[in-house]
């Protein structure tokens, strides 16, 4: 790496709005309705006020170390044994991460599109896709992440659009009948989804900061927070919510009522290229983290020889993971606290530590 | 004869053997002498053919008049080697070699027959100026001059090719152009090892940035309204002698849909044409490999009745749709092919076969279903509406990477294609300038002027992508 590494404002907040939305969108639906049924959207509302706390925290933590990424920042306050085991566990968690999405990915085709084709195909296609983009490194990851965000962005507001005629708001009352508390058992679900971002804790430090970095950081957010909001409101108003929670991709469904001019309908294809791109930032984002993170860790002389056989890792990692969609999801919905605890939990506690650390230096 | 250095002698003789020997005793060389002056006599050589013997004779008549008004006329200075000498004859100068002083002058008579200012066949348009460049890199830099008649533009002469010793000239304009760039440009054309430079795709193949690249990452053009648009946004005109294809860089990708004559209709117009490019460079990509997914994997996909034409055309055909349109693609690629390199007597021949064989009867005989030679016309003459840059036939390259792709995978495999290949794009940059600017690094403003056409009014702000110095066009009187 010879010359330094910039992205720009826009170029975070483009990775942060898909890696966020993308793979969510497609069944956050389904699974808020199964908690919270016609409230969902409140679900919503809250775990996106918990990823702005989560954004902030992180972008607190860049704040006091503004050319460290999460891993040398824990080994920084940590100490190298402790803070270096924690590391390997930030690159483990990359690493799983990475598999969980590969294998969200296939698995989607699978169950919506074509079952033909044997998943393993589907696996292989996506790690070639998203190796050669960690080869070819950050910068050019970024530079794709834009026009993706521009054709998904535009895509989904277009879903929304076409069905505007079918929605019934009356579908949303009475509004949050049971009370505030009641539907925040998926918290930490909605909580890990918005969470899903923490992976800018990696590449935070090669923005170039202008004043308005922390600005498109949280429009980032907002976007995410909005698109999921209209993807569980339709939904909502569309089957109900009850009939949603019994989707597997309440999405497809929704894109499956579209229709125009009587006959052309089936717009099954615009999912494919929103899916596709999404997952592939997404991967490619936690990817590149745990390339970076062990590259770093392990002081590699060549890393880039290293990106083959992770993928091919992820690839057998993904296909023998779960034996399918129920235990995936089951383990999204009752482990979320996994994901929750590498997103924010840690990152709190290293800020907490940082800000002890840096106090005690400043009253020096 | 070892020795480059070798200095021209006081002796006639002496000096007309050395030269021969240097000039490889060919027999186009001519050696006279003639008595000036009283008393001093010079030798007038140079190849026959390749100088203008008119222009030879006034030169000389007038140095007879007048001895003092030679500076006037001579073109270099004085020559005093006979490797001077022999480069000079080589590129088709006359020498007046002055026997008793050792010296030689030479006169630029170069007259040799070239095609005159022509309408660019690659380039034609509608609406718009119809010159085009020719072979003479003296008259392109003047055609260039003529339309953009400022004391900015800058016009600076490099040769390369150690045998060919190819004249170029790189165009820039002082004030505008990055002065960074233009030095790359400079350091890299020196740089050039080659020992013949018979094209601008020589010069453009040893000074890309990446030389293993499907994607032309320089721009050729025959226009001269196009170099001139180019250079005022700061980008740099290199024009090889004996070609008239002029390059241009740095170049991105998005500009290989822009065509000239964009700016020739009004910016409604111009814009619509531009859209209409981008469109069917997309159909020309995606168009066949969309088809074999769909036909192949996604049939849900099409509406029913659709569905049962496609179901009941494909029925006779024994293939799958990945070798039917492999078939019809590379039918079609031969006839394009075929179609350039035909006398034009016998044009006629191969539309009434193309059309009759491969397209009726192909489809009688049972060989390709009708909607597979409808998806081939059309993915042929989408890529028609590109400019004839490398880019169209990268698109007919990837038209089957993609296809196979899609037998593969169907839609999943086209857009893990389509990634691999945005991945690919955004990784590759044209002397510094991403490839993909300005649509990532994404700048809306830019974007105005690359997608659509601003109106010329509108048009006030410079691209900075190719990071000029003075971003402003004009400041519009508000």
């Amino acid at each position: 790496m010879d010359r330094r590494i910039t992205i720009s404002n826009f170029q975070l907040m483009a990775l942060i709005v898909i890696s966020t939305i993308g793979t969510s969108s497609l069944y956050a639906p389904a699974t808020f309705a199964h908690y919270a049924e016609r409230n969902s959207w409140y679900l919503v509302v809250v775990g996106g006020i918990m990823g702005l706390l989560n954004l902030l925290v992180l972008l607190k933590l860049n704040k006091f170390y503004p050319d460290k990424n999460i891993l040398a920042i824990c080994t920084h306050l940590l100490g190298p044994w402790f803070g270096g085991g924690l590391a390997f566990l930030f690159v483990f968690y990359f690493l799983d991460l990475s598999s969980w999405i590969l294998r969200e990915f296939s698995q989607f085709f699978i169950i919506a599109l074509n079952p033909i084709i044997p998943q393993m195909w589907y696996l292989i296609a996506g790690a070639i896709m998203c190796a050669y983009a960690v080869y070819h490194g950050l910068e050019v990851v970024a530079r794709v992440s834009e026009i993706v965000f521009i054709v998904t962005v535009t895509t989904f507001l277009a879903i929304y659009v076409m069905l505007i005629n079918q929605y019934h708001p009356e579908y949303l009352l009475p509004i949050l009948e049971e009370g505030l508390i009641k539907p925040l058992k998926g918290l930490m679900l909605s909580m890990s989804w918005f969470g899903d971002l923490m992976f800018i804790s990696m590449i935070i430090q090669y923005v170039r900061k202008t004043k308005s970095t922390t600005a498109y950081a949280m429009a980032g957010v907002g976007i995410t927070f909005l698109l999921l909001l209209m993807s569980v409101l339709s939904c909502t108003m569309l089957f109900g919510g009850e009939a949603t929670a019994t989707f597997t991709y309440p999405s497809i469904s929704l894109i499956q009522n579209i229709r125009l001019f009587r006959n052309i309908e089936r717009f099954d294809a615009a999912l494919v290229v929103v899916w596709v791109m999404s997952s592939f930032t997404k991967i490619t984002a936690y990817f590149w983290s745990a390339f970076r993170g062990l590259s770093d860790l392990l002081k590699l002389k060549q890393p880039k020889r290293w990106i083959i056989p992770m993928a091919a890792a992820f690839v057998i990692c993904s296909r023998y993971k779960v034996w399918g969609l129920v235990e995936l999801t089951s383990f999204y919905d009752h482990q979320s606290w996994y994901f929750v605890l590498f997103q924010l939990f840690i990152p709190t506690m290293l800020l907490f530590i940082a800000s002890i650390k840096e106090n005690m230096k400043k009253s020096r | 004869m070892d020795n480059n250095k070798a200095m021209l002698t006081c002796d006639e003789d002496e000096n007309k053997r050395i030269l021969r020997e240097w000039m490889q005793n060919t027999d186009d060389l001519v050696m006279v002498s003639s008595a000036i002056d009283l008393g001093q006599s010079v030798t007038v050589c140079y190849l026959a053919g390749l100088i203008d013997g008119r222009q030879l004779d006034q030169m000389l008549l007038l140095y007879k008049e007048d001895k003092d008004r030679l500076p006037a006329f001579q073109v270099d200075a004085k020559v005093h080697t006979f490797e001077e000498v022999a480069n000079g004859l080589a590129s088709g100068m006359s020498v007046l070699l002055f026997d008793s002083d050792g010296y030689g002058i030479t006169i630029d008579t170069l007259g040799v027959q070239l095609r005159s200012v022509d309408e660019p066949t690659s380039e034609a348009t509608v609406k718009g100026a119809r010159s085009g460049f020719t072979e003479s890199l003296q008259n392109n830099i003047a055609l260039v001059r003529y339309q953009f008649a400022s004391p900015s533009l800058k016009v600076e002469y490099r040769i390369a090719g150690q045998l060919s010793k190819t004249k170029m000239a790189i165009l820039s304009v002082g004030g505008i152009t990055n002065p960074d760039i233009l030095q790359e440009v400079h350091q890299r054309i020196d740089e050039i090892p080659a020992d013949a430079i018979l094209g601008s795709n020589y010069i453009e193949e040893w000074i890309t940035d990446n030389r293993g690249t499907l994607f032309p990452l320089l721009e050729s053009t025959e226009r001269p309204d196009r170099v001139i648009g180019a250079l005022l946004d700061g980008r740099i005109g290199i024009i090889v002698q004996g070609t008239p294809f002029v390059l241009l860089l740095p170049f991105v990708f998005l500009q290989a849909f822009q065509v000239s004559e964009d700016y020739a209709w009004s910016y409604y117009i111009g814009s619509l044409m531009r859209l209409i490019r981008l469109f069917s460079g997309m159909v020309g990509l995606l168009l066949p490999a969309f088809y074999v997914a769909t036909v192949t994997f996604h049939h849900e996909l099409v509406p029913t009745t659709l569905l049962q034409s496609i179901a009941s055309a494909k029925e006779p055909v024994p293939f799958p749709a990945v070798v039917e349109s492999f078939m019809m693609m590379i039918a079609f690629e031969i006839m394009r092919e075929a179609g350039i390199r035909m006398p034009k007597q016998v044009g006629q021949a191969v539309s009434i076969v193309g059309a009759l064989i491969l397209g009726q009867a192909a489809v009688e005989a049972g060989i390709v279903s009708p909607i597979m030679v409808i998806v081939a016309a059309l993915t042929g003459i989408c890529t028609f509406t590109l400019p004839p840059t490398a880019i169209n036939y990268v698109i007919r390259i990837l038209q089957f990477v993609m296809t196979l792709l899609a037998s593969l995978l169907g839609y999943v495999g086209i857009m893990v294609g389509i990634i691999m290949l945005l991945t690919y794009l955004a990784s590759l940059r044209s002397f510094g300038v991403p490839y993909l600017g300005p649509a990532a690094p994404f700048n809306l403003s830019e974007l105005t002027d690359v997608i659509v056409r601003r109106p010329h009014t509108k048009n006030n702000k410079r691209p900075s992508l190719f990071r000029v110095i003075h971003n402003t066009r004009f400041r519009s009187k508000s």
